[in-house]
């Protein structure tokens, strides 16, 4: 059996797995592993697993993906989702749709502490949920606006996403994280226009709110961003203007959110150090579990030969680079409906990235690129976890569908960001450039 | 079954315990890189052994909470096709699912068990501003991968005798 | 047949480790007629430069590239360069002292195949001087400096310059000198170059550091065994030749660098006394480390009086 029929069949394997319900984490190291051993043998694939484990998780580099998800959890114990909410609604509540904008434009802000997309969607499900039905939002307006709204997160630095990614192509993560930027800022408009658009077409969807704020307390609700300033100033100013390397953003953004959560507490035991730990452990565990078995699952598929022949014959297609990127895109909207983004990444961008570059297209461009296009799929029915987790977080008050069924809007506003993204890459290179 | 129900629960206390390990260690991280950073500017003194330190201490905060991980059902999987299986034929998917994951973690754990072998017999250093043996890190991680593989095995019978071991917290994950 | 060939060198990198490496995969099959090829895996796909020893002994790949300064346990004679900096050797001659000690001293060949490894070729590193943000001029000017530090005879030697050693990854070293996280690191003129440090640090202090080692083009020994006397012979003088052919890639390279320093770049090279680096080794810090190795050597049973003598000033 040749090689290549090997990595296809361990290709099959993966899908397979994966819709029998096994770990994603489990199906791709399994596959590899047992790939590995039928390619090289055991011994080879033994060999490969007894020092994958380790020598991933050794690095100073990658210690950041705790320090920031450790940063999110502090930022919600120190209320920072509340303050932003309740700001922005003050501001924009009387807006048609106002409630709904104003729940993006708080989460864009969140997402400047938060690394977590899934993490954010938790806190304005059960901030901005509650609000939005009461005052009688329509269920899949409300609910989608929240569960895309989370995406922001992964764009806006800092990003636990956007390391997998530099991890995984060797980028500079740094660059990649102020990339990330002004194009979360974009698509937090976008999606408002999305909103905005909505609304104007079926007003019946966002009544009204007819909760007045004078001016004064407008003023008074600005003191509530403040800290989050303070948060923005620290990490990326900070990584712009070079003060520290990201782990070390991630360390001291850490401390800082910790310092606001006891500073609203007034003390240290209502912050919940230690199940705010284990929170993050947990969550780390979960993504390096995953990252290490698809660093098992790319050897075999490059071992294979799998990988560069399909590389080889998206290069050697004679076409437009546009019509690339439109396939590439197509592959990640696909197999974002059926898997989640860490595992997505790993999958393919041992076959995708070095397409790409080839191609010359910008590694920094393409890490932000590639990002959007996985956080489309955290939306993307059947499997959107951030769907999924709107839908937890409600108790009960919306449903699956209901959510789902609002998306349409704000998926056009992520293609509109993608196409954007191509015909402009200075949006995402400014930045960086500059650094 | 009352029995393998005491004996997850008694398991899952210890695997907190580890999961306090890796906390504490990541919360020591967070500190050392802060005051890393401040006394580099405040004092021009940086910390030695910061990276070192940082770098030895990921492998044990990931592998010390793997199993716990597990053990609340956070590792992502895909039940969209189950979940319209009938009863019987989900339920014994998942218990291949379970001892799917405990074969690939045997093998790693026996796998990694080998390579820490080597490196205490060769004396393996970190070398760098300051020295550690590397060794107890690398049987930190085999043995993390111990622990996940029972685990697996613990899920798998609870499974297959009718049990629901645990259902993901959606909040836990990303 | 073909032969898989691992290294975490990407292909794209086109620099003299990845344009050489072509040059021996093209060779190969020229000389033998095209009966045999070599299919490289780049940038790491299959193995991670830590992966890579044990994933060639156990037959992942026939050949790959191990970086030896990342395992001075695992292979304290090969890595006996890196315990000595400053040594007094440059790139040609460090490689030339690699093939004599494997001619020489059976304990360099049993290292490697006691783990089912074979050595092919080496590919020592460049010179290594200082590259620094301000302009250095003797060893005072150096008192309180931060400097990159990495592996681990650096750090005794840093202490010993009366600066502070930083440790810090290749890949943060450029920000790291861009934002005066530290001042300075040791590397050569090609190196500095293709990491970008050149952009952020202006000062090149011809520091005799030595060269590094460096990289050994590895094979599984097994497959080594495997191959017909005839194509085993093509490997051997392949090997040989693989060296001159790296070298003179190397040497052009830092040619045209130190051009595009002089011209472009702005990059200023300085000269430095060199009995002031060389008077650091009675240091107690850096005759440590030269101790650890001796005691290392010794312990497999290698005369280690001529390799010392190669290794002085
Ligand atoms: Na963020
Ligand atoms: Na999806």
């Amino acid at each position: 059996m040749s090689n290549l029929v090997i990595g296809m069949i361990g290709t099959a394997c993966l899908f397979v797995g994966i819709l029998m319900g096994i770990n994603v984490m489990v199906v791709l190291g399994l596959v590899g592993a047992f790939g590995l051993a039928a390619l090289v043998g055991m011994n080879a694939a033994t060999a490969l697993l007894s020092t994958v484990f380790f020598e991933t998780t050794h690095s100073f580099h990658f210690s950041v993906i705790p320090l920031f998800l450790l940063m999110g959890f502090f930022a919600m114990r120190a209320g920072l989702g509340e303050d932003l909410f309740e700001a922005t609604s003050r501001w924009m509540g009387n807006l048609r749709g106002g409630l709904a904008i104003s729940t993006t434009m708080g989460a864009a802000a969140f997402g400047a502490a938060s690394g977590s997309s899934v993490g954010t969607a938790t806190v304005f499900t059960k901030l901005a949920l509650p609000q939005m039905l009461d005052r009688g939002y329509d269920k899949s307006l409300a609910s989608a606006s929240i569960a895309i709204a989370g995406t922001l997160a992964v764009m806006i630095p800092p990003s636990a996403l956007v390391v997998v990614y530099g991890i995984l192509t060797d980028s500079s993560i740094g660059a990649l994280l102020i990339a990330g930027f002004i194009p979360g800022i974009i698509f937090a408009l976008l999606l408002c226009v999305a909103i905005w658009l909505t609304v104007l077409r079926h007003p019946e969807r966002a009544p009204l709110d007819a909760t007045y704020y004078t001016l004064r307390e407008k003023l008074a609700s600005l003191r509530l961003a403040g800290p989050l300033v303070l948060i923005i100033l620290c990490i990326v100013s900070g990584l712009y203007i070079g003060i520290f390397t990201p782990t070390e953003a991630g360390a001291v953004g850490a401390a800082l959110t910790l310092l606001l959560a006891v500073i609203r507490h007034r003390g240290i035991a209502k912050v919940q150090i230690g199940a705010t730990l284990i929170e993050t452990i947990r969550t780390s565990a979960m993504i390096f579990g995953i990252l290490i078995s698809a660093l098992l699952f790319s050897k075999f598929l490059a071992l294979s030969g799998m990988a560069n022949a399909v590389g080889d014959f998206l290069t050697g297609l004679d076409v437009e680079p546009w019509v690339i990127v439109v396939l590439v895109s197509v592959i990640y909207l696909v197999l974002g409906m059926m898997m989640d983004a860490p595992a997505l990444l790993a999958i393919t961008l041992p076959i995708t990235h070095p397409v790409m570059m080839s191609l010359g297209f910008d590694p920094v461009w393409f890490g932000i690129f590639v990002v959007l296009l996985v956080e489309i799929g955290a939306v993307t029915p059947p499997v959107g976890i951030n769907c999924f987790v709107v839908q937890a977080a409600s108790e009960g008050r919306v449903r699956l569908e209901d959510v789902f069924k609002g998306l349409l809007p704000f998926i056009m506003a992520g293609f509109a960001m993608l196409v954007l993204l191509y015909l402009f890459p200075q949006i995402v290179l400014f930045l960086p450039s500059r650094m | 079954m009352t029995t393998l129900f005491l004996v997850r629960s008694v398991y899952g206390r210890f695997l907190t315990l580890c999961g306090w390990v890796a906390g504490v260690a990541t919360f020591a991280m967070m500190c050392l890189v802060t005051v890393n950073v401040v006394t580099r500017y405040a004092f021009n003194r940086p910390i030695a052994g910061t990276l070192e330190l940082t770098e030895g201490a990921l492998p044990l905060i990931i592998f010390l909470s793997l199993a716990l991980t597990q053990f609340h059902g956070g590792h992502i999987r895909v039940t969209l096709l189950t979940d319209r299986l009938p009863q019987g034929l989900a339920r014994g998917l998942s218990v291949l699912a379970m001892l799917a994951g405990a074969v690939l973690f045997a093998w790693a754990a026996w796998a990694g068990w080998l390579s820490a072998e080597k490196s205490f017999a060769i004396g393996e250093m970190k070398r760098g501003s300051i020295r550690y043996p590397i060794w107890p890190i690398k049987y930190a991680v085999s043995f993390g991968m111990a622990l996940l593989t029972l685990q697996f095995l613990l899920d798998a019978l609870c499974t297959a005798v009718g049990m629901t071991p645990a259902s993901p917290d959606p909040e836990e994950v990303e | 047949d073909t032969l898989t060939y691992i290294t975490y060198k990407p292909q794209g990198a086109n620099d003299a480790h990845s344009r050489s490496l072509q040059w021996f995969v093209d060779k190969f099959a020229e000389r033998t007629g095209g009966k045999h090829t070599i299919e490289v895996f780049w940038g790491g796909s299959v193995a991670a430069v830590g992966e890579t020893p044990e994933a060639l002994a156990n037959g992942v790949g026939d050949m790959g590239d191990i970086v030896t300064p990342y395992f001075p346990d695992q292979f304290p004679l090969n890595n006996a360069i890196g315990f000595f900096i400053p040594q007094p050797m440059d790139s040609r001659e460090v490689g030339q002292a690699m093939v004599d000690w494997h001619a020489e001293y059976p304990e360099f060949v049993e290292e490697l195949s006691s783990q089912n490894l074979h050595a092919v070729s080496f590919r020592p590193l460049e010179n290594y001087g200082l590259l620094c943000k301000d302009p250095v001029e003797n060893m005072a000017d150096l008192e309180g400096k931060r400097v990159r530090s990495y592996g681990f005879a650096y750090p005794a030697l840093i202490e010993a310059m009366g600066a502070t050693p930083v440790s810090i990854t290749t890949s943060d070293t450029y920000e790291a000198l861009e934002r005066s996280i530290v001042d300075c690191a040791p590397i050569g003129p090609v190196l500095a170059r293709g990491f970008k440090y050149d952009e952020v640090a202006k000062y090149y202090i011809e520091m005799p550091f030595g060269a590094s080692f460096g990289h050994i083009l590895t094979m599984n020994l097994d497959s080594y065994k495997a191959l017909d006397d005839d194509t085993r012979a093509v490997l051997d003088q392949l090997g040989e030749d693989y060296m001159v052919e790296y070298a003179s890639m190397l040497e052009a390279e830092e040619t045209r660098v130190l051009e595009l320093w002089q011209e472009e770049l702005g990059v200023s090279v300085l000269p430095f006394p060199d009995e002031e680096l060389t008077a650091l080794i009675d240091h107690q810090g850096v005759q440590a480390v030269r101790a650890e190795w001796e005691d290392k050597a010794e312990a497999t049973g290698l005369e280690i009086e001529g390799i010392l003598a190669k290794l002085r000033f």
